[in-house]
């Protein structure tokens, strides 16, 4: 099984998702960036779109507006405009 | 007879107002729960994104909010009121506040007020307003967002050269204190953890652009949030004495009835012996 890391989804409305991940795929504004456990420390530019993450082979789907996303220490942090987990 | 009716109506019309106050109380009292919940919600990503700028704004000068005009000549206030009267001295006490300091002003000022509150009340103040918000009773991100937005083009376009937020700062349920927090230009937070070695995507201007919106989007919010918890505080404590006091109103009138009612029977029963004494003779 692929490492896992803590991936966080926050928004100025409340937290939106906390869980430990194995992959998780941002919307940017230069194309889709695939972040793994260990990543190098990272600031990165989120664009308005869909989080894609896998947790035990299942894919979880986050939609999110425009933000940050923090990569460090092996935890993922996403602060954004607003969000919302996708069933 | 009529004394006693005059009570009763009375007492009557006090239930009534203590009805009001008290489900006012209530109001104001789950209100006041909802909006430290949303303070606490936003605290996380307050200090995440605080962080992260000071890291990103670490001897960086390129953006229009991090730095000062050079002609400082118009201040711009913006000024968080209620939405409503009824609690307390919060609204009063933060115009008073912001006369004084607009009087010490020398610059050219005007304000943007938020909140729905004594529109002529702040009239009398002679300080134009530039603009009005409408601010619900627990404000969300969208609000904040569209209030920053106007803010950051005020300053942008140079019709500000100073944002200052005016509002009442929560110290706890029971006490709130007029204040003011300068918005922009943008007071940088120096940091010990600055640069590193940290990958920058897509780079570091269009990083500390987003960044800068957000913590300034953020800080509006914030500032909304603390005003609409102070209150709804004050709010809270004005209706519970309002509440005590009627009840002590009520307790007072009903002594005063009951003593009414005496005298009635009392007169009556003499007034009866002394028909059967008059009829005995």
């Amino acid at each position: 099984m692929a490492e896992s890391f803590r991936l966080s989804v926050v928004t100025g409305d409340g937290t939106v998702f906390v869980d430990t991940v194995e992959y998780v795929n941002l919307p940017t504004g230069f194309g889709s960036l695939g972040v793994m456990a260990k990543h190098a420390p990272m600031l990165c530019a989120v664009e308005k779109g869909v989080v894609r993450c896998t947790k035990d082979g299942e894919t979880i789907r986050i939609r999110v507006g425009g933000g940050v996303a923090s990569v460090e220490n092996n935890e993922a942090t996403l602060l954004v405009s607003d969000g919302e987990r996708l069933e | 007879m009529a004394n006693l009716r005059k009570i009763r109506t009375r007492i009557k019309s006090v239930k009534s107002t203590q009805q009001i106050t008290k489900s006012m109380k209530m109001v104001a009292a789950s209100k006041l729960r909802r909006t430290q919940a949303a303070f606490g919600d936003l605290r996380t990503f307050a200090d995440k994104s605080g962080e992260i700028l000071a890291r990103v704004s670490a001897g960086a000068e390129d953006n229009p909010y991090l730095t000062t005009h050079a002609e400082n000549r118009r201040v711009c206030y913006v000024l968080i009121v209620g939405n409503r009267g009824l609690c307390g001295t919060y609204n009063t006490a933060l115009l008073r506040y912001l006369e004084e300091l607009a009087a010490k002003e020398e610059r050219e000022s005007f304000l943007v007020v938020a909140g729905r509150w004594g529109k002529d009340m702040i009239q009398t103040l002679g300080l134009p307003v530039r603009r009005s918000f409408e601010i619900s009773d627990t404000p969300d991100s969208a609000e904040a967002r569209e209030l920053s937005a106007y803010l950051r083009e005020l300053y942008r376009d140079g019709e500000a050269d100073e944002i200052v937020l005016v509002y009442e700062q929560f110290r706890s349920v029971l006490s709130q204190s007029p204040g003011s927090r300068t918005l922009l230009p943008l007071q940088r937070e120096e940091s010990a953890a600055a640069g590193g070695d940290v990958i920058f995507e897509p780079d570091r201007k269009a990083l500390l652009d987003t960044l800068v919106d957000m913590y300034l989007d953020n800080s509006v919010h914030a500032a909304l949030l603390e005003a609409r918890t102070g209150e709804h505080s004050s709010r809270m404590t004005a209706m519970t004495s309002a509440s005590d006091n009627t009840e002590e109103l009520i307790a007072e009138l009903t002594l005063q009835l009951n003593h009414a009612r005496q005298s009635a029977i009392t007169t009556e029963i003499s007034e009866i012996v002394g028909g059967a004494e008059a009829l005995k003779n």
